[in-house]
């Protein structure tokens, strides 16, 4: 176990001091991360949403102009904040949880409304429960107006709820991505008849028009409840009106199948593509045993002498390169403008995954012709000055996974900036 | 495992003194003009009955109310289907017999996931396996070579040393120095080796075009994509994705947009490629279709059967394939979804065998669990069909 491990498989790349101080006692240095992340609150989805109903109410070409800039503008701010925040971290293992729980739930930033409040929902929904229970991030998550727009659940009414009868009617698209994206996985074992009952539970669950005095978008519209109970995987679900989908939504998350999905997926998502089956086996027990307590989770992962092997075997997604690179040249901040341009070239621009499923998570997908001349060219368009000499930078952000090969190369390199790039294109330095 | 280590064998040149149809099919390859094959993957699962229109069906109406308004100028197909009103070039290719729609058709997959429904469509086997893709199968078999326009590596290549992937890119290539660097750096290093070789392979014609490429609509990409096989010549199999097809709100607006993306996509790429539309086999296919019902929201939910376009200026067009399962409720998959009557993979195989000239040790090795239909699609002078 060492600090390279520690700050690269579970952190965001090592700073030039980084890995240093994680050496002394690297577990330890990784749990004391375990501690809540915030964002500065400029915005919320209700301020975003107040401002943009203001802005509805002008007709004109230049009131809408001014609507548009605003929209943009905020998913740009907001989607910069997080970036930022993980930069310039010092508990980089939450903010990768953050990353890994936002494309778990991943919305779409498409259209005018989730423009600009997408960005809000791991703010929001994610942020406040990563140390807590999965369940409460799943309630959370879909009570938020980010998942319940993109999903298409503000409008799904009951067949037989007073809007049923007057010709409204269900719509299963989050029902269906909640037990085969957000909880079971699609082998999870729920059938058709399972995601027509959870869409009948959670009919209603809506946003409301907003207003200054209600802090939370979210609003359940009794009249297109489907009023009946439900049978979900075999359990009966009499709860009345809003308690109904709550209740369903927590039986959901204490399935087994969902322990065993999110398990498997944290722990590829952290450690290997193909992880060693006995520290699976352990997450997914800890998962089992504390009732879905992801910091219970998260600790066993950390702690399972399994997850410290020295091969690396995780190819970073783009947004990781990115951090990573800017942690290691020893930035705190990127630029909007680059940033934004940077992750889309990419193939990584945030909210932008255009799927429920979120963005791929493995080497097969990011390992890519266009992927590695895309990162060669960004590496070279950079600017910067280096306090280091490259090869000492390369052991400082490296560490004990440095080979021997790439230090020769990067030692030999004809130029200071073609030393930049081999180290930053180097195989450790692209996987961790 | 077997089959893979086939592949690689074949693809390696190790088994061809026992395959004088493979031999000769590369001579064909060198001597006359190759034969193309363009895939377009409609990511979110398009609804069918919303393409190509059952006007026929009496309760159609009555099972979409909401969806029917702006579908009064769709184009008349034959006497039972219309096209979508956005479909114009797509209905002057089925005019002139390039073009042929299928309806009812699945990939087998009785699920209701985006994600395992295209993991199956792109993997080509009949039980999905995120280890191989059928046009990685066919450039290994065919010893051809392949690129997806997308900016990562799709499931239908994985595991092929022979397809890239490329997309339309604002940084300016300035890493031409450094390439051997890099091969150098990625030594020992199997996987990285053989992305940079493919990286490289297109950087220069690709990337550094100098051109500006802000948003780009797939219809541009379709404008790309027929540059990149001009300038390509060498390049067989080419995948395009389109996205926005996931419509379970408010869908007419949706699909009329999307559709005309689709069909200006098209066009450009018969326009693109000139002459060569001559050598050119265009498949638009999706992971299901939708729900025959609308749902609440003016949308419909995931289904089951689904339709395919298959395009080409040597196609023998101008017909709707596949057989009609209905509507009536007892028509219908779990009394919800069109019924698929035929698959897609297989009419997948059927085109490609006979636009190429496969034999059947050829298009087993792509679609081991596909086998063709017998419907004649191209006149295919090594396989004449009775």
């Amino acid at each position: 176990m060492n600090g390279a491990i520690a700050t690269n498989r579970f952190g965001l790349g090592a700073t030039p001091l980084e890995i240093e101080k994680a050496s002394e006692s690297p577990i330890e240095y990784v749990l004391a991360q375990m501690k809540p992340i915030s964002f500065d609150k400029v915005y919320s989805s209700q301020s975003i949403a107040l401002k943009m109903q203001h802005f509805r109410k002008g007709t004109s070409e230049a009131s809408k102009d001014e609507a548009r800039k605003f929209r943009q503008a905020t998913y740009r701010q907001l989607s910069l904040a997080t970036l930022n925040n993980a930069i310039s971290s010092k508990q980089p293992f939450m903010w990768r949880l953050l990353d890994f729980f936002s494309n778990h739930f991943s919305v779409t930033a498409q259209g005018a409304y989730l423009t600009a409040i997408s960005p809000t929902l791991e703010r929001e929904a994610i942020a406040p429960n990563l140390l807590g229970k999965f369940s409460d991030m799943l309630l959370s998550v879909s009570r938020h107006p980010a998942m319940l727009i993109y999903l298409n659940n503000e409008k799904s009414y009951g067949k037989n709820s007073q809007l049923g009868k007057k010709g409204k009617g269900l719509n299963e698209n989050l029902a269906r991505e909640i037990l085969e994206l957000h909880t079971l996985g699609v082998k999870g074992g729920f059938t058709q008849s399972d995601v027509l009952a959870l869409a009948n539970g959670i009919s209603g669950w809506s946003i409301r028009v907003p207003q200054i005095a209600e802090p939370e978008l979210f609003y359940f519209r009794k009249a297109g409840h489907e009023p009946n109970e439900q049978t979900l995987l075999g359990h009966l679900f009499s709860q009345k009106d809003e308690k109904q989908g709550e209740a369903m939504l927590r039986y959901i998350a204490a399935q087994p199948a969902t322990a065993k999905f999110i398990s498997e997926k944290l722990v590829k998502h952290f450690v290997s593509d193909t992880p060693p089956p006995a520290l699976l086996e352990q997450v997914q027990q800890t998962w089992l045993k504390t009732e879905g307590d992801l910091k219970a989770v998260y600790h066993a992962l950390v702690t399972h002498p399994h997850a410290w092997f020295d091969t690396l075997e995780k190819f970073k997604t783009p947004r990781e390169f990115l951090i990573s690179t800017y942690r290691g040249i020893g930035l705190s901040s990127i630029k909007e403008g680059f940033a934004m341009r940077s992750l889309t070239e990419m193939g990584q621009a945030p909210f932008k995954a255009g799927s429920p499923a979120g963005y791929e998570d493995s080497e097969d997908f990011w390992n890519s012709g266009y992927g590695l001349i895309a990162r060669a060219n960004w590496l070279t368009s950079l600017r910067i000055n280096l306090e280091f000499e490259i090869p000492e930078l390369a052991n400082r952000l490296l560490g004990s996974t440095l080979s021997e090969h790439t230090r020769m190369l990067v030692s030999r390199a004809e130029s200071r900036e073609r030393a930049f790039a081999l180290l930053f294109m180097s195989p450790e330095f692209m996987r961790r | 495992m077997q089959r893979r280590s086939l592949l690689k064998a074949l693809a390696s040149g190790a088994i061809m003194l026992h395959s004088p149809t493979l031999f000769a099919s590369n001579k064909v390859v060198n001597k006359k003009s190759l034969k193309r094959v363009v895939w377009i993957l409609q990511r979110g699962a398009v609804d069918s009955l919303h393409t190509i229109i059952p006007t026929f069906e009496k309760n159609l109406t009555s099972l979409r109310p909401d969806l029917m308004t702006g579908l009064e100028n769709a184009f008349p197909l034959d006497s039972q289907f219309n096209l979508h009103p956005s479909l114009f070039n797509i209905h002057g290719l089925y005019m002139r017999k390039e073009l042929s729609c299928v309806v009812a058709t699945s990939t087998g997959y009785k699920g209701r996931s985006h994600f395992d429904g295209q993991d199956h469509l792109e993997s080509g086997l009949e039980n999905a396996r995120l280890e191989s893709g059928w046009l990685g199968r066919a450039m290994d078999t065919l010893g051809s070579e392949g690129i997806a326009i997308s900016k990562t590596q799709p499931l239908a290549f994985r595991n092929s040393p022979r397809g890239s992937n490329f997309y339309p890119s604002n940084f300016n290539n300035s890493i031409d120095g450094l390439t051997d660097d890099l091969a150098a750096l990625y030594q020992y290093d199997e996987k990285l080796t053989k992305t940079l070789n493919s990286g490289i392979e297109i950087k220069n014609t690709l990337i550094s075009d100098g051109k500006k490429h802000p948003q780009v609509s797939f219809s541009k990409l379709c404008g790309e994509c027929a540059d990149i096989m001009k300038s390509k010549p060498n390049i067989q199999f080419v995948m395009l994705e389109s996205g926005g097809w996931d419509t379970h709100k408010a869908q007419n607006v949706r699909l009329s947009r999307e559709l005309r993306e689709l069909d200006s996509g098209i066009a450009q790429l018969k326009y693109g490629l000139g002459k060569d539309w001559k050598n050119t086999l265009v498949l638009v296919t999706s992971e299901f279709g939708r729900t025959v019902r609308q749902n609440g929201t003016q949308g419909t939910d995931h289904g089951t059967a689904g339709c395919i376009f298959i395009a080409g200026g040597s196609h023998l067009g101008g017909a709707i394939l596949g057989t009609w399962p209905g509507l009536s409720d007892a028509a219908l998959f779990e009394k919800r979804d069109l019924f698929p009557t035929s698959n897609t993979l297989s009419w997948v195989s059927t085109a490609i065998k006979q636009h190429i000239g496969l034999d059947s040790t050829q298009i087993k090795a792509i679609f081991p669990d596909h086998s063709p239909y017998n419907n004649k699609l191209f006149n295919d002078e090594k396989n004449p069909l009775p």
